[in-house]
């Protein structure tokens, strides 16, 4: 069992603030993914809790012990790192069992464990060799094979796949969840990808400006992300200024284009803020929600700007009614309108949802 | 590439002949002379052999020389890697703003001439100096300890006119051994003396190695520090091999001795060398 709790937890540098005040709560074999663009502090929050940075305040507990002040090597971390960061001068054998030989387990235990673990990472072949004679995917299964076997209470992970090409990404990620998920490792990642992200984690921490923005499963943080700034990082977002003209706690709101008056749409579902009526904000809407040609629910008239193929869909470029432009997407199937063809467009009430502006928007 | 090196060449070809006049030719001679006997001052007689060097590696007082010359060699090695390599590790990892001067520092003994250098001990190593004075006035000793004019002041000076080699050369190796890897192996539960004794010191031994040998073979065919900090009174290769040239004008146990010390000096390289790079050739 092991609960990881930041509380609040501030670093600075110089007058820079790294990472402001962040609390974050990780349960019990719990994958959450720390997700922001470069610089917002992921890093820094990773590297306090493994102890390499101290925080200028806040506590980190595990399971309610403050480890706040203790060194990295009291913490009981696995840490895997994008640059691999195996010895080498070690074979691969010596990389995994160096954790095991620092707490002096014993020769037959450590040579069993270490043989699990590269047998968990399909990797027991390679035992002998110098971390130099492996490829990239394989030293970081290596380097994985090493942050578990000691057991860790918490599994730490710095932009792991980083280094890796497009199909080596996609096969170690799989790779880690699944040796995540067999031991029921409590784990903290770290990527700008949010593919990554999506695809991994349990739940998802947004990152800016070192503030967690938003907190929550994929599905929510994709659906219903709380702000433009979320909506944009994790995956494509239509957005159009409307301005609220009903707002009922049941039914949803109606909202009408501040560019084309007389237009207006229905939302319905939760959203993640109150918005009242005669408020302006954005109606927001993923790609793949339109359906164009459709008459139901939400329609606006569109003329259809390029048209382009990418193997699994059709994405389609379009220019709506009060010069709002919509990116939606055919599915192989449908029917795939042409360039300048003027078109339905069509999306369900509750595939949209409502964003404040942000500050910069208002203007 | 290969048409330009052959044009440049012919430019080079002055510098080459007087190199191997200024440096070539005086060793041949003098490995040359190390196989004629003595035959009255600066003289040798026609009859070559290797009666020198029989009697070199046979008599007790030149095997003490090149015991005390091994001996001051080692202990230079031991204490530059000593003091080196922490501050060797500073400056390869930090970017603090005293970086900078710790760096101007560290190549400061080599700005100055030997001479002065090593004069500049005196005020400090003396019986009456700077340190006897300190530790005779907080009681203590009782009476100044030698610190200078004897073997310990060559130690001192050599370790002072060599640090800067080694400091150097373990930098650029300490710098080339990822930071991460520390973290690792403090993630895996290694304290500061484990990430030491199993991450960095392994990775540290070519560059100690190529450091060590450098200031060995430094140490061991200075001659200037040796007469000034030793007082004339440490007899080691160097200045047993300048007493032979200089007073007493046995120009071929001089030669013997030099050439030694140029085979020794010679054959250090080639191992350490060797040794060096299957060491980085397992990684
Ligand atoms: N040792 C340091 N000294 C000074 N500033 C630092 C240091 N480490 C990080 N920072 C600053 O803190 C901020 C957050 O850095 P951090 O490395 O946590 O970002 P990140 O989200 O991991 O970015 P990336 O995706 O590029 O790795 C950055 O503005 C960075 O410049
Ligand atoms: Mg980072």
């Amino acid at each position: 069992m092991t609960h990881l709790v930041l509380d609040k937890v501030h670093k600075r540098y110089g007058e820079a603030v790294a990472v402001r005040e962040v609390s974050l709560q990780l349960t019990d074999g719990e994958f959450v993914t720390l997700l922001g663009p470069s610089g917002c502090g992921k890093t820094t929050c990773l590297r306090m809790v493994a102890g390499f940075v101290k925080p200028d305040a806040g506590t980190i507990t595990i399971d309610g012990v403050d480890i706040t002040n203790k060194p990295p090597y009291e913490r009981d971390m696995g840490m895997v790192f994008q640059s691999y960061a195996l010895f080498p001068h070690k074979t691969v054998a010596a990389n995994v069992a160096f954790g095991l030989k620092i707490r002096r387990v014993s020769t037959a235990e450590s040579d069993q464990r270490t043989k699990e673990a590269l047998n968990l990472v399909q990797l027991e072949h390679l035992a002998d060799r110098y971390p130099s004679q492996l490829s990239g995917g394989q030293r970081q299964r290596v380097a994985l094979a090493r942050a578990v076997v000691i057991r860790p209470k918490v599994l730490l992970l710095d932009e792991p796949l980083g280094a890796l090409d497009l199909k080596l990404r996609e096969e170690l990620q799989i790779e880690i969840k699944r040796v995540q998920s067999t031991l029921g490792i409590t784990t903290l990642f770290v990527t700008h990808d949010q593919g990554e992200a999506l695809g991994l984690s349990d739940r998802i921490a947004v990152m800016r400006d070192g503030n967690i923005i938003q907190i929550d499963t994929p599905t929510k943080i994709y659906e219903r992300p709380n702000s433009t700034y979320a909506a944009n990082f994790v995956g494509r977002t239509n957005l159009a200024q409307v301005m609220v003209r009903k707002a009922d706690p049941q039914a949803g709101y109606l909202v009408e284009m501040v560019d084309q008056p007389g237009v207006t749409f229905e939302v319905a579902g939760d959203q993640p803020q109150q918005f009242l009526v005669g408020e302006r904000c954005s109606l927001a809407a993923r790609p793949e929600h339109f359906d164009i040609g459709s008459t139901d629910g939400n329609t606006v008239e569109a003329v259809v700007t390029d048209v382009n193929y990418r193997g699994s869909i059709w994405n389609v470029e379009l220019l709506a009614k009060g010069n709002w432009p919509v990116s939606a997407q055919v599915r192989p199937g449908g029917r795939v309108p042409t360039k300048s063809e003027t078109v339905s467009l069509g999306w369900h009430p509750s595939r949209s949802f409502l964003l404040k502006l942000s500050d910069d928007e208002k203007i | 590439m290969g048409g330009d090196g052959k044009k440049w060449g012919v430019f080079l070809l002055p510098a080459l002949a007087t190199l191997s006049f200024v440096f070539i030719a005086p060793i041949c001679i003098l490995i040359v002379l190390s196989f004629y006997q003595m035959t009255g001052p600066a003289v040798v007689g026609d009859e070559a052999s290797l009666s020198n060097y029989v009697q070199f590696f046979s008599d007790p007082f030149y095997l003490r020389i090149l015991w005390n010359t091994f001996t001051l060699g080692g202990l230079v090695v031991l204490f530059c890697l000593i003091i080196g390599y922490p501050v060797s590790y500073f400056l390869a990892r930090s970017n603090s703003r005293w970086r900078g001067f710790l760096l101007f520092l560290v190549v400061s003994p080599l700005l100055v001439s030997a001479v002065v250098r090593n004069i500049g001990w005196f005020p400090i190593l003396s019986n009456s100096g700077l340190v006897n004075w300190l530790l005779l006035e907080s009681s203590i000793i009782s009476k100044p300890i030698p610190l200078i004019s004897n073997f310990t002041g060559v130690i001192i000076g050599l370790v002072h006119a060599l640090l800067p080699f080694m400091i150097l050369t373990l930098t650029t190796v300490i710098q080339r051994i990822e930071p991460e890897l520390e973290d690792a192996a403090a993630s895996l539960g290694a304290g500061p003396v484990t990430v030491f004794t199993q991450v960095l010191l392994p990775l540290s031994i070519p560059g100690a190695i190529g450091g060590s040998l450098l200031v060995f073979t430094m140490a061991i065919a200075a001659f200037t520090t040796p007469v000034i900090m030793g007082g004339n009174r440490v007899l080691v290769m160097a200045t047993y091999i300048g007493q032979q040239f200089r007073t007493v004008l046995d120009y071929a146990i001089g030669a013997t001795a030099a050439a030694i010390l140029l085979i020794l000096v010679g054959l250090l390289t080639v191992v350490a060398s060797k040794l060096g790079a299957r060491k980085v050739e397992a990684m």
